[in-house]
């Protein structure tokens, strides 16, 4: 995320308002991604890479089950395959899992549409990818994600890309060694998303912590809005807090 | 026995990949964390190490850069879930021998086995082969079965693998420049440049662009940007000979490069990172040339990490006939020739002080070969190895090398004909055309000189004896 990204500014209307915002939020989700492409490709490739290996060890293991002829041996030889069947269960449901993270952030649902979501598994995933970019950059990553379901009334497609942007601007912000912590606390109103990354990169500009209202649209907005405006030398923070009712629903 | 450690923290994946590597013959033992790896590699080094990239405490390919200290002999695969060219530039330049993107290929892994597996089998070979090698007293292109030498190879093997900087001393023409060669040679940078350069050799005016390289521009006469000799080392060894050559400001520019691994070009303002490992040697007391303030301390510590002092070669006279014999099968060799030593010119060989050392010897040995027909003898060594002296040659044949001096000549001719006539005097003199006067009053000179008392001189003939 750079220092010159321009906040969307609106042109015309109410409609054109709104569709330049949503192209906006787009555009910003598009981003997010390509940062984070090769943390989705490793999940992707890591539970195939079980599974391939797992089928290349059944295929040894059935070749010596043919040659075992005495009775005792072939047993061992059905509890062998029997862990290797197992393996390849594991691996599967991993890759299932890792597909729906892949495709909760890369197709968040439609524009617009309002639905009840548990922020805290939407957060575990996404943090889960920063934590694989985090590897590759030499820096460390701490995810502080309450065990518990964090429902949120809200447009997924939104605080994905709010998800996204705020992993992708810590990221943007860690050099080598940098320690990022990200976490995620909620109360009966809102819930709290804060990054901190120490040491920051001092060629990096920082962003001051800032709260967002609650049209969520804008969030996105202010946050690709919010780099730039230096506060610490030292620490790149940001904090985030989302009502948990929608719109009118939280007045 | 070949062993693989898997570093990964996936554990379906590591299982599986254990039972495939005991299928092919591994002995395999996983780790899920680079902390893990490292402890279990310096514990027991292996043959082969499968990493993950991603790693919950950090990159697997950091583990590739400490692998010359921890396993320099394993074979390091990384495994990544994502393939970049950067991390694969990243990857070979670590000396990672193979760079799999998951899934992984099992077909392109087996190759990776069977190349280990021959690499082993050729390294025992080529191990087999030093050793017979070294109990010949050979050693990477050096000579010597001399406990001194036999020292000085034992510390060549130990640090070669290593990064660390070493400083060669010994009198010249002691074989400074082929430790490095050996050193090189043995090291994991084997197969990128040795490159030698000689500090006392390039005058003071070149040796900073020699040294670091210039753009185009820097000077009157740089016409095009031009790499230095740490930039073409860079992957390899950089030798510097005659180190206490060096003028003392490029001793601070040397310094500073060994420290950082930058080098900014002359007229540059650009750092260019090199990768290097430096030897440097001296046939002077380096501590006294910091005494003397000509070499700076701090240069010195960081240079002598690891120090080999060469012994001269009269210390190892032992060595002198092999080293010899080397020389001359070297000659052969190249001139498709058959010659040998003459017992008698190896005794000669050995009696000599060899101030020049093994370079010495060496120009010795070829200019005999040169002069000798199929036999070089003592004849054939320059007069200042002899000294006009040396055993009867087999038949009782004399021979003078040219420029021995006419005294000693006939000396040896009156000794070896008295000797070769039972010691009889009257035929002494009649064989050598002198009378028998001549002959009592030589061999009293002798007996003077040397107390010679192999024929005494006995009192002389009554004038007109003869």
């Amino acid at each position: 995320m750079s220092a010159s990204a321009p906040p969307p500014t609106p042109t015309g209307g109410e409609s054109d308002d709104e569709d330049a915002q949503e192209t906006a939020l787009l555009a910003l989700h598009s981003r997010a991604l390509r940062r984070l492409h090769s943390s989705i490709e490793h999940h992707l490739r890591s539970p195939l890479n079980s599974i391939g290996l797992n089928l290349e060890l059944l295929a040894v293991e059935i070749a010596d089950l043919a040659r075992r002829d005495d009775r005792d041996d072939a047993q061992e030889g059905r509890e062998s395959l029997s862990e290797v069947l197992a393996a390849l269960r594991g691996g599967y449901a991993r890759l299932i899992g890792n597909v729906d993270t892949v495709l909760e952030t890369v197709l968040p649902g439609s524009a617009g549409r309002v639905e009840t979501l548990d922020l805290a598994q939407l957060a575990r995933r996404i943090a889960d990818l920063g934590g694989t970019e985090s590897v590759l950059l030499r820096a460390s990553w701490r995810a502080d994600i309450p065990p518990v379901p964090v429902t949120l009334k809200t447009r997924r497609d939104v605080v994905v890309t709010a998800l996204l942007l705020v992993v992708c601007s810590a990221l943007e912000h860690a050099g080598t060694a940098a320690r990022i912590a990200f976490s995620l606390s909620s109360d009966s109103e809102s819930a709290e998303i804060r990054v901190e990354v120490e040491p920051c990169r001092q060629d990096e500009p920082t962003a001051t912590a800032r709260e967002c209202g609650h049209w969520l649209p804008l969030l996105a907005r202010r946050l690709g809005g919010s780099y730039g405006e230096g506060a610490d030398e030292r620490a790149f923070r940001l904090h985030l807090s989302l009502p948990r009712l929608f719109g009118a629903d939280a007045c | 026995m070949l062993t693989a450690l898997i570093v990964e923290d996936d554990e379906i994946s590591a299982r599986a990949l254990e039972s495939l590597l005991k299928e092919e013959g591994f002995v395999p033992y996983t780790v899920s964390t680079l902390a893990a790896a490292r402890k279990r590699m310096a514990e027991q080094p292996p043959s082969l190490a499968l990493v993950d990239m991603v790693l919950p405490d950090g990159n697997g390919l950091d583990l590739a850069k400490s692998l010359g200290e921890l396993a320099p002999e394993a074979s390091f695969v990384l495994i990544t879930g994502f393939a970049s060219v950067e991390t694969a530039i990243e990857a070979l330049r670590s000396g990672v021998a193979d760079y799999l993107t998951k899934p992984i290929d099992f077909g392109r892994l087996k190759l990776v086995f069977a190349h280990l597996r021959r690499e082993r089998e050729l390294n025992a070979e080529i191990g087999a082969l030093r050793n017979e090698l070294l109990g010949l007293g050979r050693f990477e292109g050096l000579v010597g079965s001399s406990p001194a030498m036999q020292q000085i190879f034992d510390l060549i093997r130990k640090v070669a693998p290593t990064q660390a900087s070493v400083l060669v001393l010994g009198e010249s023409g002691t074989g400074k420049e082929l430790v490095a060669e050996a050193i090189h040679r043995l090291s994991k940078r084997r197969s990128q440049q040795f490159v030698a350069v000689n500090c006392g050799a390039i005058s003071p005016q070149l040796i900073e662009s020699e040294l670091f390289g210039h753009e185009r521009g820097s000077f009157t006469g740089a016409e095009k940007q031009h790499r230095g000799f740490f930039e073409r080392a860079s992957g390899g060894t950089l030798f510097f000979d005659e180190v206490s050559e060096m003028p003392p400001e490029l001793q601070v520019k040397l310094l500073r490069v060994l420290e950082t691994g930058l080098v900014v070009r002359v007229g540059g303002d650009r750092s260019v990172p090199v990768d290097l490992r430096v030897i440097a040697a001296s046939n002077r007391d380096l501590e006294q040339a910091v005494a003397e303030g000509k070499f700076r301390q701090d240069l010195l510590y960081r240079l002598k990490v690891f120090p080999i002092t060469l012994p001269p070669l009269r210390q190892r006279v032992e060595d002198v006939d092999a080293i010899a014999e080397s020389f001359l099968a070297e000659h052969n060799r190249r001139e498709g020739r058959q010659q040998r030593f003459a017992a008698a010119a190896l005794s000669a060989l050995r009696a000599y002080s060899w101030p020049g050392n093994v370079r010495e010897l060496k120009n010795v040995v070829y200019r005999a070969a040169i002069l000798a027909d199929d036999e070089v003898g003592v004849g054939d060594l320059p007069v200042e190895i002899h000294g006009g002296q040396w055993p009867d040659e087999p038949g009782g044949a004399l021979r003078f090398a040219p420029g021995t001096p006419v005294a000693v000549v006939q000396k040896r001719l009156v000794l070896a004909t008295l000797e070769s006539l039972d010691g009889d005097r009257t035929r002494t003199a009649d064989a050598l055309g002198i009378s028998i006067r001549t002959l009592y009053n030589w061999l009293k000179e002798y007996q003077a000189e040397d107390g010679f008392g192999g024929a005494e001189a006995g009192p002389p003939p009554a004038d007109g004896a003869n």
